[in-house]
């Protein structure tokens, strides 16, 4: 179920006020809150006030927002934290990290040797496995353009979302470890 | 660029001229030494994925996963801060797009969406690009995210920096704002209903007058006699 407020969503319960927690920014539809328990201090996460599980299921009009008051977070990093850099790092599925299962653009501050590593070991892969992989990608990616930057009806034609079923909710609410 | 085989002089020649430019001739010469404009303006071959008229996306030969995909602005900026907010909404629009795609194209079972700024933030390259690379479970890649506290005073400082920074302030737990003409509104609000029923019913008194009126040339004690009422 995406969209609205879920009861048992963590992050549903922090926009709603029944979790208390520290603010740097709000509008209508979107919400930046401090890490308490981040990665480095100034840690902050960007949230839809819908409930959404993936970024799949954020509507193209609210995406374009969300990121443009990330990189205003990262901005303000750089200039009111003296942060020497900014990661911006969403996790998608629980293959990817995920452990909320509402979707979140986390805004980190970086500094040399802070224990972050969000890099990752190259995988060799010869020529066949690259074309194919980007015959596959180029291929689906034809139909990608034409977003709905502006709320409008939801068109007929518009691809069903992937959702997530109940039982991969609660596998996420099980997982919960880190508490903003 | 710095090129190995420079000499001493010919660097510190290099590093003197890039000094004494102005931005516009800064952000042209990166872009002349960008390998990322390269790919873009077509000079350097890439596996390219998709392509609009501001946004391109390429496969990444030293790719986390297979089909990781770095997608960028054609335009030439550093660091994701540089970027107009109308550019930030059209290349995650498309980051989302393809992210949606690589969970059924390449059964990919999740995506990460990485953007690093500056060194210290993993920056390899001095062109503005996202990192989407599909995730499996057991892919052999470990983010390291650790978990660090803050104290109270910290909490307070850091997010009263950002929210000012950003425009707005931090709530703080502080007694409701009463305005002090609140008395005043509240007052008349009392008022009005009490003075609206008398003027009803001094219209009500009027239009009944106007209706009494016909009547009012009439002697009631003529009526009175035809009703024979004594």
């Amino acid at each position: 179920m995406a969209g609205k407020v879920r009861e048992n969503c963590i992050i549903c319960q922090i926009v709603g006020g029944g979790i208390p927690s520290k603010k740097v920014y709000e509008d209508d539809l979107t919400m930046a809150v401090l890490d308490v328990n981040g990665a480095n201090p100034g840690h902050c996460f960007v949230i839809p006030k819908n409930h959404y599980p993936i970024i799949e299921q954020v509507p193209d009009s609210e995406i374009g927002k969300m990121f443009q008051v990330s990189n205003k977070i990262s901005t303000a990093i750089f200039e009111a934290l003296g942060a020497q850099g900014t990661n911006i790092f969403v996790a998608n599925g629980i293959p990817a990290g995920q452990t909320v299962a509402h979707f979140m653009i986390n805004v980190i501050p970086r500094k040399e040797n802070d224990g972050i590593n969000l890099q990752w070991q190259p995988k060799q892969l010869s020529e066949e496995e690259m074309s194919t992989v980007e015959l596959k990608l180029k291929d689906s990616a034809k139909n990608v353009g034409n977003f709905e930057k502006e709320k409008k009806t939801p068109k007929v034609s518009a691809p069903k979302p992937v959702v997530l079923s109940d039982e991969e909710e609660e596998y996420f609410s099980r997982q919960i470890r880190r508490i903003p | 660029m710095a090129d190995e085989n420079m000499s001493q002089e010919q660097l510190k020649a290099l590093q003197e001229k890039i000094k004494n430019m102005s931005p516009e001739e800064l952000k042209d010469f990166q872009k002349k030494q960008c390998i990322f404009c390269q790919i873009v303006s077509g000079k350097i071959q890439a596996k390219k994925i998709y392509e609009d008229e501001k946004v391109i996306g390429i496969l990444d030969i030293n790719p986390g996963n297979p089909g990781h995909t770095l997608i960028m602005t054609k335009e030439h900026y550093s660091i994701m801060p540089q970027l107009p907010d109308e550019d930030v909404a059209d290349v995650f629009l498309v980051v989302k797009a393809l992210s949606n795609s690589m969970l059924r194209s390449i059964d990919a079972q999740g995506t990460n969406i990485v953007v690093a700024n500056g060194i210290a933030a993993g920056q390899r390259v001095q062109h503005f690009m996202v990192h989407l690379i599909p995730r499996k479970e057991n892919d052999g890649i470990n983010f390291v995210l650790p978990q660090k506290t803050m104290n109270e005073n910290e909490i307070e400082l850091i997010g009263s920096k950002l929210a000012a920074a950003l425009g707005g302030t931090v709530e703080k737990e502080e007694p409701p704002f009463i305005p002090q003409f609140a008395p005043l509104p509240e007052k008349k609000i009392n008022e009005t209903p009490k003075e609206e029923p008398p003027k009803k019913t001094k219209k009500q008194a009027k239009t009944n007058l106007a209706v009494d009126q016909p009547k009012s040339g009439i002697n009631l004690d003529d009526i009175s006699k035809i009703l024979g009422v004594k």
